[in-house]
């Protein structure tokens, strides 16, 4: 048999995504305004105001950018666990090492004579270093403790939660109090340089750029991107094939665990200046979801991540006016990653049935 | 790669603890018509749930008094202001969406927000903030920051705790007193060190008991309310302590758990109680087994800002509010109260009445000889301590029972 | 049961795999169904089975015509087809293989099912153990485990496509006496292969595709240059092993052993000399595997040394194997071999062991043509590997064996293709022993062994013989060894 022509492998690679894409915002469109109708709410007012909540004026858009940053971030290092074959659920505790470790360098040279840019990238250097410490430990229970990697990852979640606060409210409390509001916040001269009027820092952005070219070449371009890819889609044939598996996973586990730990830096430096209690903001998760949505795509993974960034600062939007939870914008996305999958699997079944029938000799 | 089964589940999970934390505080208020031009519109910033029967309720209800009190006011809020229920923002952020919606005045509700607090002050000169608990206004305090539109505001609560001390102290048969108490800062220990102090005084004083009888005991959960997996489990602490022959609890947190444990309790047999804290109907949830409630009333101070604000004529100031000595429970004129529960005696209640009657009489339990937990000496004999000295309490009071400082 | 199949036609985009095929198959008769790899022969009896639809023409039972829609319909009417793969559950018992897929009770009859099964078992001569894991069992059991589960659900028309491969001559003389034995009961047997040995030694009558067309209808026995002429078009030689005693030594291996599920072997030490071709005789599961894979360093031995021109290899990482030019082919394509949703040229890239950091796509894209080319393989450097018919997948694996390996471990290499892939594949392995390399290979094909090894190590029951030179060796006397007898 025959392998099918390029052509229209294009074609298939062009047109069903988006019909999919559009099918599952659809469903997700009715489903969250079935549920805001049973909240009470009007489901097209609701909509308005998350839209104008996030492109209400200038500093709305750049706050959507602010989280936009270390959700990119985040979601493009998923992107190598997810093609290595990993569920790195343990991303959260990974970020928040990152904003821990960049907090502990931070506090270390605050009061040196190092000039602050300095200071600065050396703490967010730090910072990779903590998430890929992190995400070692993740990958040294995973593959040399036979611990499968979800249940390291949530377990390790919690110690890093657990470390945060009790650093929060122990050796890094402010002067008398512990509080909520984390520690005390860094110098100015210590924040990330913002663009004027708003919380957004230019370098973030470009962080973000660099970073997705770097990933794109080092996935698309290098031995080690068509490796863990093969490794995330048939362990044992890729170590058949004399393919370090281990090597190459826990690579992939270190460079997510870097670009968290990065993200979490990103955090503490550009827009808390300062450690708090769930400095991840939950974007782990989130992240998941955005890499889950766009299959692992990078232009996709930006697009969707920056969906999700208006949906979170135009959810904002929803308690001050219409009274209705926040969370709500959460149920938006987690139901559109949900319609997403089940249209995906609709997709398989029926490309399914033909695939194989193509199978035949 | 992994089953796409394994992403279904995932993305339903997700879907479903969303739905749940949604749902479960989600409410259908009609939306509040701010856009009203005439009208002089203030922000509400509450860490806790509107609804959360305790502090940001409190807050809540005085933002209502203030709509009643001042024709042409409206009221934008936004609750949860914390990171872990609003991850990724700031209060400062959540300040000026506020702003957006024609707040000429914010009311920061937190210790936690006061770097938000700060931050919009300096960035937003033109709007004023209150910033209720905080110490940014004051010049002699330790983080004086002077802004000329910042007020801080909090009611004189170590009187309610005095109360609450007392009134656990008279109803105790076995002279042993827990205090659940949230995290350990300045704040929450003169509060836990004034119940202390009022129970001390009633049990000797009032009571006439022995003074080495007396027990107070104070457990910290590490924050204002549970955190499952990171502080620990009020109701156990709770209930570790009337297990233990303790018969009063008095709560330093902002939820009901003791309450609701000591109910429990009493259903089987035994006799204790427990008094909450933060919010007049707290003790409607067991009125059985409550001994009263200290409560904060924000109302009248926040009508004062923001007619001031409106008539042009706002100072900052650090104020640390009195009750009202001649009319303790009215709300139109007190900072704080103390509600008596139903399962107060009456007999005890006029004991407290004349505790509360020498309070305003004078009556100033911070005065020495008092020790520190450690054996230091605070205050001489007769001396009468500054409110820095109670403001900044660097320990519990010698007597107490219980961590002075976080555990490291 | 008498069925006919009646002008079936099928094609898969431009390729025609059935032309207008009609066939009456008669109750109690094995038939045969031969052709070359892609004559259409698996794409005939999946229409059969029910396991994909044909674009046109009918199949009547018992004279009357029949839809089948799905796999499950086709088992009610009777018709059972093994594949090429087994389809079980590794993970589950025999009880539990067999009992899955039957329908219509919801509750589980323990006892009377197994009763069932028992009896079953008695007439067919099988001693399974049922709640063993099926992943203890070999290629050639699982096989066994298959036919029962059919003939279980009670079918009557039993289709096995390509059987033989990946099984010993002992467990091919088992099934074939099972077949017979079917038939004597009245059951119908549709046997699929390219093998014309097997042909003529089971079936009474055969049919040869080619090109999606009913060639011939042959009654047996018949000479097998016939159906070769009907198969190919062509006739075909045949070539002989040497004699490599004379070659260069090259690996060596000393007091080697290794550790299967089952049994610890005993000490191996082996020469093996620049340019020999080793195969592994024995039956499924007596180590074979576990003995290249070992020598591929991707299992630890228990003891012994493995030298290569003196340097001595570790076990610990399996990297350092390849580095060293050893090559190691698996027998089970898609489940250890190729992988799935990767292209062929992301295979030609994985499988070369270059360090370099940055993978030339222009440059790998020129290699996989040629590999293409030269290993004709039938698909594109843009298809996945799934893509790709079992014998195409096949000709993937070897193609993608080193350029510069100096040792190549193989297992079943020609498992799956018909002669004259078969052949030419011998010729390319040729190729590379020319160049110097060693071959290991294990194989189930005796004839396979004889022809083409210059030495055989033969495998039973945990034990390892020393080599055997082939000339020394016929196929009664190697059978003999594989089955344990003359020792």
């Amino acid at each position: 048999m025959v392998a099918k022509p390029k052509k229209n492998n294009m074609l298939k690679r062009l047109s069903s995504p988006a019909i999919l894409s559009i099918a599952s915002t659809a469903g997700a469109l009715i489903f969250t305004s079935l549920i805001l109708w049973m909240a009470g709410a009007q489901p097209g007012l609701t909509f308005q105001k998350i839209l104008i909540g996030a492109f209400g004026d200038s500093v709305k858009i750049a706050n959507g950018l602010v989280v936009w940053a270390p959700l990119s971030l985040i979601a493009g290092a998923l992107i190598i666990t997810f093609i290595a074959g990993l569920w790195n659920l343990g991303i959260e505790g990974q970020i928040m090492l990152g904003a821990i470790f960049t907090t502990g360098a931070m506090r270390l040279f605050e009061n040196s004579s190092i000039s602050p840019t300095l200071i600065i990238i050396l703490s967010c250097l730090v910072g990779m270093v903590g998430g890929a410490f992190w995400a070692a430990l993740t990958g040294i229970l995973r593959l040399y403790g036979g611990v499968n990697e979800i249940f390291a990852g949530v377990g390790l979640n919690f110690v890093a939660t657990a470390l945060s606060l009790w650093l929060i409210f122990g050796p890094w409390k402010r002067p008398g109090v512990g509080s909520m509001s984390g520690t005390e916040p860094f110098n100015e001269r210590l924040w990330l340089v913002q663009i004027p009027g708003y919380r957004l820092s230019i370098w973030s952005l470009i962080l973000v750029v660099v970073v997705y070219i770097g990933l794109f070449i080092l996935l698309k371009k290098t031995r080690f991107g068509i490796q863990i890819k093969a490794i995330g889609k048939n362990l044992e044939a890729a170590r058949l094939m004399g393919i370090q598996t281990r090597k190459l996973m826990m690579l992939a586990m270190l460079l997510c665990g870097a670009l968290a730990g990065l993200a979490g830096a990103l955090q503490v430096v550009g827009v808390y200046h300062r450690l708090i209690p769930s400095i991840s903001s939950g974007y782990g998760f989130l992240a998941m979801l955005v890499a889950m949505l766009a299959n692992n795509d990078f232009f996709l993974t930006l697009v969707v991540a920056y969906l999700f960034s208006i949906l979170n600062i135009g959810g904002i939007q929803l308690p001050i006016n219409l009274h209705l939870d926040s969370t709500l914008s959460g149920v938006l996305q987690a139901v559109l990653v949900l319609f997403f999958l089940v249209m995906n699997g609709l997709k398989q079944r029926l490309m399914g049935r033909k695939e194989r029938s193509r199978d035949a000799e | 790669m992994f089953s796409n089964k394994m992403k279904v589940v995932f993305a339903l999970l997700m879907v479903t603890t969303l739905l749940l934390t949604a749902c479960a505080k989600g409410t259908s208020e009609p939306a509040a018509d701010a856009e009203n031009g005439e009208n002089f519109v203030f922000g509400l910033l509450m860490v806790g749930a509107y609804n959360d029967q305790g502090w940001s309720q409190a807050h809540y209800d005085a933002g209502l008094y203030v709509k009643e009190q001042i024709p042409g006011t409206e009221m934008v809020y936004i609750d949860k202001v914390n990171t872990a229920d609003r991850p990724g923002t700031t209060p400062a952020q959540l300040a000026e969406e506020l702003v957006a919606q024609g707040a000429k005045l914010i009311i920061f509700n937190s210790d936690d927000m006061k770097d938000g607090a700060h931050e919009f002050a300096v960035a937003h000169p033109e709007i004023t903030v209150i910033h209720a608990s905080g110490d940014g206004a004051w010049v002699e305090g330790n983080a004086y920051q002077n802004l000329p539109n910042l007020t801080n505001v909090m009611p004189r609560m170590e009187y309610g705790k005095e109360m609450a001390g007392c009134a656990a102290a008279l109803t105790s048969t076995t002279g042993q007193i827990g205090y659940l108490g949230p995290l350990i800062n300045e704040e929450t220990r003169r509060l836990a060190a004034s119940a202390y102090l009022g129970a001390k005084y009633c049990w000797e004083n009032v009571a006439g008991k022995d003074p080495a009888a007396l027990t107070f005991e104070v457990k910290w959960i590490g924050f204002w309310f549970n955190i499952p997996g990171v502080t620990s489990d009020p109701t156990q602490v709770a209930d570790d302590f009337y297990n233990r022959g303790f018969d009063v609890v008095i709560s330093g947190i902002d939820t009901t758990e003791a309450l609701t444990e000591a109910k429990k309790y009493m259903d089987e047999g035994s006799t204790v109680y427990a008094i909450p804290y933060d919010f007049m109907g707290a003790c409607d949830q067991a009125s059985d087994v409550c001994l009263g409630v200290p409560y904060y009333n924000w109302g009248p101070s926040y009508v004062e800002y923001i007619q001031a604000a409106m008539d042009g004529t706002f100072a900052p100031s650090w104020d640390y509010l009195n009750p009202d000595w001649t009319d303790l429970n009215n709300v139109d004129t007190t900072a704080l109260g103390f509600i008596k529960g139903d399962a107060f005696s009456e007999e005890n209640g006029v004991k407290l009445d004349d505790f509360i009657a020498a309070l305003a009489g004078g009556l100033n339990l911070w005065t020495g000889s008092l020790n520190l937990q450690d054996g230091t000496a605070f205050l001489a004999d007769g001396e009468v301590a500054t409110d820095y000295q109670v403001w900044y309490l660097p320990q519990l009071l010698e007597g107490m029972t219980g961590l002075s400082t976080p555990a490291e | 049961m008498e069925i006919e199949i009646r002008n079936i036609y099928k094609s898969f985009g431009k390729v025609h795999a059935n032309i207008g095929i009609s066939l009456t198959i008669h109750a109690g008769e094995i038939l045969g169904v031969l052709g070359e790899n892609g004559a259409g022969k698996t794409t005939l009896m999946k229409i059969l089975a029910g396991l994909q639809p044909c674009d046109s023409g009918e199949i009547l039972i018992d004279g009357k015509p029949v839809h089948f829609h799905s796999a499950n319909t086709a088992l009610d009417l009777g018709i059972g087809m093994l594949s090429q793969d087994p389809l079980d559950f590794p993970m589950l018992t025999i009880f539990d293989n067999l009992y899955l897929g039957r329908r219509k009770r919801f509750f589980i009859q323990r006892n009377r099912f197994s009763k069932q099964v028992e009896k079953m078992e008695d007439l067919l001569g099988f001693q399974f153990k049922l709640n063993d894991l099926v992943e203890t069992l070999s290629i050639g059991e699982r096989q066994q485990l298959e036919i029962l589960r059919l003939l279980v659900y009670g079918s009557e028309l039993i289709i096995l496509d390509e059987p033989t491969t990946g099984i010993s001559a002992q467990q091919k003389k088992q099934l074939f006496e099972l077949l017979k034995r079917l038939a004597g009961f009245g059951k119908t047997i549709i046997f699929v292969t390219h093998k014309l040995g097997e042909i003529n030694e089971l079936c009474q009558r055969t049919i040869i595709l080619r090109q999606g067309k009913l060639i011939s209808d042959v009654v047996l026995p018949c000479e097998s240059s016939l159906l070769i002429q009907s198969m190919f078009g062509k006739a075909i030689d045949l070539q002989s092993p040497g004699d490599a005693s004379q070659f260069e030594k090259h690996f060596e291996i000393q007091h080697l052993v290794i550790k299967d599920a089952r049994f610890f072997s005993n000490p191996v030490d082996l020469n093996i000399r620049k340019g020999e071709i080793l195969g592994l005789a024995g039956m499924e599961g007596s180590g074979q595997k576990t003995f290249l894979r070992t020598l591929a360093g991707l299992e630890k031995p228990i003891n012994g040394m493995f030298l290569d021109e003196g340097y001595s290899l570790h076990w610990n990482s399996p990297h350092s194997f390849t580095k060293r030019g050893i090559y190691f082919m698996p027998a089970s394509r898609m489940e250890e071999g190729l992988i799935q949703g990767m292209t062929l040229q992301e295979h030609f890239i994985l499988s070369q062991t270059k360090d370099d950091f940055f993978v030339d796509r222009d440059e790998s894209h020129k290699i996989t043509e040629m590999r293409i080319r030269e290993f004709t393989i039938r698909g594109f450097s843009s298809s996945t590997a799934e893509e790709l018919s079992g014998g195409n997948q096949q000709r993937l694996l070897i193609a993608m064996l080193h350029e510069n390996a100096r040792l190549l471990l193989l297992e079943n290499p020609t498992r799956g293709l018909d002669i004259e892939s078969t052949n030419w594949m011998w010729k390319k392995l040729h190729e590379r022993c020319k160049k110097g390399a060693s071959i290991l290979f294990a194989s189930a094909d005796i004839d396979e062994l004889l022809r083409f090894s210059n030495r055989i190590l033969v495998f039973f029951g945990g034990r390892i013989s020393e080599p055997y030179p082939s000339q020394m060796l016929n196929s009664e006397k190697l059978g003999a060894l594989i089955g344990g007898e003359g020792w």
